[in-house]
């Protein structure tokens, strides 16, 4: 054989070998396949959303239906991992993790073919609830610490190598359990913990923070339990809880304070979690009676059939999501703009308490201003215009709510919700306590014809500091 | 050596490859992002260099002839549908059953819609491009009259006995009552403004007509549309009613029974600081009810949900019970089902003061919508088969019309008319632009600010900065290209940087358009909207003598005195054909306390006779108004040492203005000293 030809013969068969190595590298796909998120079943654990960062010795396993001997730890290296978040294309998870018994939460984002992983967060405090966003980034929630407002967990987001990280919500709420819907909002269970610990809710948000508003709240003794996940027909699945069981329900996107629907009604047993799974059917975490684990089952809310998928009597599943490629979210624009240091809210009328005030005959008295309450102290007291309307300038990021005074300084009604506006975000609502339905007036308020009332704090008034004297400039 | 040579001259051509390549690409990409105001536009010159090309043999190659279906009526024994093509100037007759196309009857200029007689023999047109109705014998296939009517002819009725026939003039803002055995107008009466939808009430005495825009009023005044109501036995104005925070009232509908007159309609949110979409705080949709007995209230509904939006509702049929209506709403490709009984439910058992809340409350629809189903490419007219079992919907931009089962709310297989089945760029655009998808919840199209690619007639606080400031009024798109900078304050140097990144960021609130789904929108705008022909005031091109001495008087030099007018101070330097713009800024002193400073686009003025209200702020109602009221310091053009004749005659030249095209022409045949 010519030297020439033995010369290409070698180096093709290298080309070929290295070819096969780094094919090997890079693994096999891991669609189709399902990853639990479990814990230990003789654990301490109390399986709710809110004390995930609770849950020792968890770990994150990838299974394929229907085989239940091909069930791979994915989260070996790690003491602790939770809440897997498969990425849009089906390739990359983000979990929450901690190498060591004694270690801080942090995110971690794994290629689901090789399971090289990569740590995205360094936080000293506890970073869960990972959830990708539409465009190389995710969000996340980190443990807030005050002596004043205790134990928060804020909403922050970041690229996807960890860097740029943002905190987008200020006020003394906690959040959990972040969904990142179609239209691209974070969707997130909600609790006011200043100054008195207030019921749980969903709300939703922009993705940097704005227009953070409720989407809906369970019935008096009842509870949302689960993550909320989203269908392709525009439902969010969920697991509502009360003291007589618990169920699989579903909203409406729509309509969601008008759609309930119980989809395991007469199922007996309990469920922990909700997930997608194939057409006209979902996953969940269920078990029949209280001696047994939670154990992952295929449910058709149509016929009410359960399939067991996966069962592991040491561990209790937490959740589960399929690994495949979905559509994904839309990528919302921002208008923040971080260097600005305010931004604008208007009122249409806060004599207006919504349609059912006007259903009930609502007899409040006038309110002539509003007084803005801030974490220590009052920000400012505005006088609103002959319409009920006003507008106002706030510095950015710092927490307050509402209360509404008569002529002679009482309160009418308040204090409201927590607001926080972000750098330039402009907001504006209808009236108070007029919910999410409610579109507004077609009338230019008497504010707006007019520069807004500047409510000036002291710039160290913050959630997290101490109480400072206020100005307030006309 | 002849290898030598080869190698040689290619690696000259690959060295002058390389010096026109780098500092090429440097000067494209440079091109590129100034025109596209983002920094990663694909280098693709096609984008620009050829989708807006809209003249001459390459726009016609690259674009093609569309039926675009609009309205449509049925025969009255259910087998042939009779399909307005709009944009191919014709009516198809399609077999129902083997859902062919049977015949192309050439009609007049963009029709509009369709009626047929009691007997089903003839059927009427209107030509809204025309300034027509013509009657099409069936049985022939041929245009048997035509008839004048006012300016933009859209919606039409015959009268109980037929013997009159009424249509919709929608560019004069009036009604032309027809004498059928004359053949011809006998009548002109007003009708609101910008009005389209028209019904005769089943007893045969009342004709509603819907006006589109709101009465024109100070920006801050509450909008208010008008119904004018018609008698139709002595065919006078009996009544008019105001629909409050409404306009776009495209069609009526009244119950077979007669107890409700249901008409569709947009809410817009145009006073109110445009800061956010979600919550219905930009757009919000639905019909309102006209009560036929009792106090005949007038009560609104929406077809809305707090978190889902039904853009744009063009027709609105009731069901031969009366007890269904039905609804397409164009931006969201969707017809509403609603429960007529659930409304007279409501209207008879809620509290007064309740029902005037209800067209706030975006849950309320919950109450009365039945269905929503989806359709083809923005759905407009729909027509019930003569059992009722079907009803049939045009879809405008599928080219298709769509059947929908009434047993079972299921969309059927669509008829397919037969026409072009590719798409092309700009008609990909032109889907885009009337669908709401690229608004956060599809609150909203670009159509819904922009009716029939034109304007709205609204002034709107954008909020781009603060609240309250810089109201700006609705510009029209039509033959917009060439006419860069946009945007009143000329910041816009495209259409790519109008639709662009900001846009998403200031005004839909959801993710920006794609690069591709960009080129087609702006391949659309800047080549597919015509003005129409400017009929009402120079429909041959052919000036009258007021607008001859108008015409003077626009291009003078000189004031009445004989003093020289600084060029500044003449029309025609900031006006010049044949866009009657020079593209430059100027301070014409129109700002307000509410503006920020800034000198404005000079914006151009073909056929500025149907884009009312004027000024950047709309505050001139009329074209006089510009001088007459906001004219006293000769900021915007020397106008004060005139009489008023003089002026009404410039008024009259400006009225004469159309088409760039058209303009040019003209300027030609000056040049050539023709004329």
């Amino acid at each position: 054989m010519k030297v020439e030809t033995l010369t290409k013969l070698k180096t093709s068969i290298i080309l070929f070998l290295v070819a096969s190595l780094m094919a090997a590298c890079s693994g096999g796909s891991m669609e189709g396949k399902i990853l639990v998120s479990e814990v230990p079943q003789n654990g301490s654990f109390d399986l709710s959303p809110w004390n995930l960062a609770q849950a020792e010795g968890a770990r994150i396993v990838a299974m394929m239906p229907g085989i239940n001997e091909d069930v791979k730890n994915l989260t070996k290296d790690f003491f602790s991992a939770i809440s897997p978040s498969v990425s849009y294309n089906g390739e990359n998870m983000l979990f929450a993790a901690k190498k060591e018994a004694g270690d801080r939460w942090q995110i971690y984002e794994m290629k689901l073919g090789s399971g090289k992983t990569k740590q995205l967060t360094f936080c000293e405090t506890d970073c869960i609830n990972p959830s990708y966003l539409p465009i190389n980034r995710f969000g996340f929630t980190k443990r807030m610490n005050d002596d004043k407002v205790k134990e928060c967990d804020m909403v922050f987001t970041a690229n996807l190598d960890g860097s740029n990280q943002q905190q987008i919500t200020f006020s003394p709420q906690t959040f959990a359990e972040l969904t990142v819907l179609r239209d691209g909002r974070f969707l997130a269970m909600e609790k006011q913990i200043y100054p008195e610990e207030g019921k749980q809710k969903l709300m939703v948000m922009r993705p940097d923070g704005s227009k953070l508003e409720f989407f809906y709240k369970s019935d008096e003794g009842s509870y949302v339990r689960s993550k909320l996940v989203e269908t392709d027909d525009e439902q969010i699945l969920l697991v509502e809880k009360n003291a007589e069981g618990s169920n699989i329900a579903s909203l409406s996107y729509n309509l969601p304070l008008h759609s309930y629907k119980n989809l395991s009604a007469g199922k007996d047993g309990d469920f922990l979690s909700v997930a997608n799974y194939l057409t006209h059917k979902i996953m969940v975490a269920f078990k029949k009676s209280g001696s047994e684990s939670f154990n992952l089952f295929e449910f058709d809310p149509v016929n009410g059939e359960m399939n067991e998928l996966y069962k592991n009597d040491k561990f209790d599943v937490l959740e589960a999501v399929l690994v495949k490629a979905y559509q994904r979210p839309k990528n919302l624009p921002s208008e923040i703009q971080l260097k600005e240091k305010a931004g604008l809210l208007m009122c249409q009328d806060i004599n207006f308490y919504g349609i059912e005030s006007v259903r009930d005959n609502h007899n409040k008295a006038k309110a002539n201003k509003i007084e803005i309450i801030g974490v220590d102290s009052v920000l400012g007291i505005v006088d609103v215009e002959e319409d009920g309307s006003f507008y106002i300038k706030v510095e950015a990021d710092v927490p307050f709510r509402i209360q509404t005074l008569s002529a002679d300084n009482e309160v009418v009604s308040g204090p409201g919700s927590w607001y926080y506006i972000r750098p330039n975000e402009r907001r504006a609502c209808v009236g108070c306590h007029t919910g999410p339905e409610m579109a507004p007036f077609n009338r230019q308020p008497i504010s707006v014809r007019k520069d807004p009332v500047i409510i000036k704090n002291n710039s160290e008034l913050r959630l997290h500091s101490n109480t400072k004297d206020y100005e307030h400039e006309d | 050596m002849k290898t030598k040579k080869l190698y040689f001259i290619l690696g000259f051509i690959v060295v002058i490859g390389l010096v026109i390549y780098f500092p090429g690409r440097k000067a494209a990409r440079e091109h590129v992002n100034y025109m596209t105001a983002v920094e990663d536009h694909p280098l693709n010159c096609v984008s620009c260099h050829l989708h807006m090309i809209d003249k001459g043999p390459i726009a016609k190659w690259q674009n093609k002839d569309y039926y675009s279906p609009y309205n449509l009526v049925i025969s009255n024994d259910g087998k042939t549908l009779y399909v307005v093509a709009q944009d191919a100037d014709k009516l198809l007759v399609v077999d129902v059953e083997s859902k062919e196309v049977k015949q192309h009857i050439q009609v007049g200029d963009f029709p509009h819609s369709i009626i047929l007689s009691k007997d089903g023999k003839t059927a009427y047109v209107s030509n809204q491009w025309a300034d027509n109705v013509m009657i099409v014998d069936l049985a022939k296939g041929q245009v048997t009259d035509t008839i004048s009517t006012g300016n933009g002819p859209s919606g039409i009725t015959l009268s109980s006995d037929e013997t009159f026939l009424y249509a919709v003039n929608t560019f004069s803002s009036d009604l032309t009552v027809i004498d059928l055995n004359r053949k011809q107008e006998v009548k002109r009466l007003p009708a609101g403004f910008n009005p389209a939808g028209i019904s005769l009430s089943p007893d045969g005495e009342k004709i509603y007509v819907s006006s589109r825009r709101g009465r024109m009023v100070p920006y801050g005044e509450p909008l208010v549309s008008e119904v004018t109501e018609f008698n139709s036995q002595k065919n006078r104005v009996s009544n008019i009613l105001g629909i409050d925070e409404a306009y776009m009232m495209e069609n009526i509908s009244f119950t077979p029974g007669g107890d409700m007159a249901l008409i569709s309609l947009i809410r817009p949110k145009n006073l109110v600081p445009m800061v956010q979409v979600e919550r219905g705080w930009m757009m919000n949709h639905g019909f309102a009810v006209i009560e036929q007995t009792g106090e005949q209230r007038i009560v609104q509904f929406l077809l809305d949900e707090p978190n889902s939006y039904y853009s744009d509702p063009y027709d609105i049929l009731v069901s031969k019970d009366g007890k269904r209506a039905f609804v397409s709403s164009t931006g969201v490709n969707r017809i509403s089902v609603i429960n007529l009984d659930s409304i007279r439910y409501i209207l008879q058992n809620y509290p007064e003061e309740e029902l005037a809340f209800l067209s706030y409350d975006l849950s309320f629809s919950r109450h009365y919508i039945e269905r929503r189903i989806p359709t083809g490419a923005a759905p407009k007219g729909m027509v019930l088969s003569a059992d009722g079992s079907r009803l049939y919907v045009a879809n405008q931009l599928d080219d298709n019309i769509g059947v929908i089962d009434l047993n079972t709310l299921e969309s059927l297989d669509p008829i397919d008319l037969g026409g072009t089945q590719k798409v092309t760029v700009a008609r990909k655009g032109r889907q885009l632009f009337v669908n709401a998808g690229g608004t956060f919840q599809n609150q909203y199209s670009c159509y819904t600010c922009h009716p029939d690619y034109h304007e709205d007639g609204l002034v709107y606080n954008m909020a781009g900065k603060d609240m309250g400031r810089n109201v700006t009024n609705v510009q029209s798109l039509r033959e917009i290209n060439h006419t860069a900078p946009f945007k009143w304050n000329g910041l816009n140097q495209s259409v790519y940087k109008q639709d662009g990144m900001r846009f998403s960021t200031v005004l839909t609130r959801t993710e920006a358009f794609s690069y591709p789904d960009l080129d087609a929108l702006s391949s659309f705008i800047l080549t597919g909207i015509k003005n129409p022909p400017n009929m009402m005031y120079n429909p041959k091109g052919e000036l009258t003598a007021a607008q001859l001495r108008g015409k003077e008087i626009f291009e003078r030099t000189v004031d009445n005195y004989g003093k020289e007018i600084p060029e500044k101070g003449r029309c025609v330097t900031c006006h010049p054909a044949p866009y009657y713009s020079n593209f430059s800024f100027e301070d014409v002193g129109t700002l307000s306390e509410s503006d920020d400073t800034i000198k404005f686009d000079t914006p151009h003025l073909n056929n500025i006779f149907a884009s009312a209200p004027y000024l950047h702020d709309g505050r001139a109602y009329t074209l006089e108004e510009i001088w007459t009221k906001y004219g006293g310091k000769d900021k915007h053009g020397v106008v004060n040492d005139m009489t008023k004749m003089q002026l009404n005659d410039l008024i009259a030249y400006l009225n004469s203005l159309g088409s760039a095209e058209l303009e040019a022409k003209e300027q030609e045949v000056l040049k050539a000293g023709v004329k």
